[in-house]
């Protein structure tokens, strides 16, 4: 990349600045893809990463395209453990696939939500820059260039 | 030092592109939401639009190659807001494929099937210019560069195509007034909306 894109997008509007009628919500997912997708430089040979921060900084998982479900949740069992009040034991299955991703709640307590929306019964497809939240945890959905 | 002369293009794909994306969003966000809108998009659909053209910006625009006389710009972004557009409203019309099961196929890629602009395009081009020109109009309200009570004339008189005599009846004025009201609000949106045009290349 040309440009630090992390630093580029710390620069959209906030709640302070900016036209309040524009999406704050919006603002805030670009932000946070911004520095998702910096870490995301590299990493190649999988279908998808999937990004997201904890108390000790940026975590990733990487998914290859094999349609293997990797499961999200509190459970120390899980492929990845988030910490939370919020998070299900198993909350969610995420698997890559050729075209991107999918992903299907399990029955969490919370729900997932992706961009905002919160996830219906079935599998939803993901796309690289779609927003993953797990009771309140938010994830990012890369499949960038080198990714796929 | 980004020289006053540089376009906002440049600017975007310069190493130091910090102020051009957060300007590049302010011109921007109320165009895509209301070209998305017009295309049949909800609201949350339509900042679905907004967010994946965000992206897909970021990502494609530092090896984008620009020919200005080709205004190749124009057609980048254009093509990049109505495939979005399309690749979100076929997902609401389909509920994002919501009910495969995952032993079904893998499924299909949004931007892989999403329709190309083809003999569509004065036509998504004239619906572009329109956002454009919509937004141009509620910047000049949000900014109160347009005082309501002279909006609320162009309104009648512009938007309303109501008769200028009725128009200066109801707010008290003059005819001429009406007429002067109208020239000096288009000249402002034409101002706003060259803006607009000059900084996506739609000219």
């Amino acid at each position: 990349m040309k440009f630090d894109i992390e630093e580029l997008l710390a620069a959209l509007p906030s709640k302070e600045g900016g036209d309040p009628r524009a999406p704050q919500a919006v603002f805030q997912r670009l932000k946070f893809l911004a520095q998702a997708m910096q870490g995301a430089e590299g990493q190649e040979g999988v279908g998808l990463l999937l990004r997201w921060l904890d108390q000790k900084g940026w975590k990733s998982r990487a998914l290859p395209a094999d349609g293997c479900p990797v499961t999200i949740g509190r459970d120390p069992a899980c492929e990845v453990v988030l910490a939370g009040e919020r998070v299900s034991r198993r909350h969610c299955l995420v698997r890559a696939v050729l075209s991107g991703g999918e992903i299907v709640d399990l029955d969490s307590a919370n729900g997932t939500l992706v961009n905002g929306s919160p996830l219906k019964a079935g599998a939803l497809v993901l796309r690289d820059g779609d927003v993953i939240e797990v009771g309140g945890v938010p994830l990012a959905v890369v499949v960038g260039r080198g990714l796929g | 030092m980004i020289s006053t002369n540089d376009t906002l293009l440049n600017r975007l794909r310069a190493d130091n592109a910090h102020e051009a994306w957060k300007e590049f969003y302010e011109l921007y966000w109320g165009a895509i939401l209301r070209y998305a809108r017009k295309l049949g998009l909800g609201e949350h659909q339509a900042e679905d639009v907004l967010q994946e053209t965000m992206v897909a910006l970021m990502r494609i625009l530092p090896e984008f190659a620009y020919d200005r006389d080709k205004g190749k710009f124009r057609n980048f972004l254009l093509t990049i807001v109505h495939r979005k557009s399309l690749t979100v409203l076929r997902r609401a019309r389909k509920e994002r494929k919501s009910q495969v099961p995952w032993t079904a196929s893998g499924p299909a890629d949004g931007e892989e099937f999403a329709a190309h602009l083809g003999g569509a395009e004065s036509e998504a081009l004239a619906r572009w210019r329109e956002s454009l020109a919509e937004e141009a109009l509620r910047r000049l309200r949000s900014a109160e560069r347009l005082g309501e009570n002279t909006f609320a004339v162009f309104d009648a008189y512009v938007m309303g195509g109501r008769p200028p005599k009725e128009v200066a009846r109801e707010f008290g004025l003059k005819e001429n007034a009406v007429y002067q009201i109208k020239n000096r609000v288009l000249r402002r949106l034409q101002c706003e909306v060259a803006k607009l045009m000059k900084n996506s290349g739609a000219t």
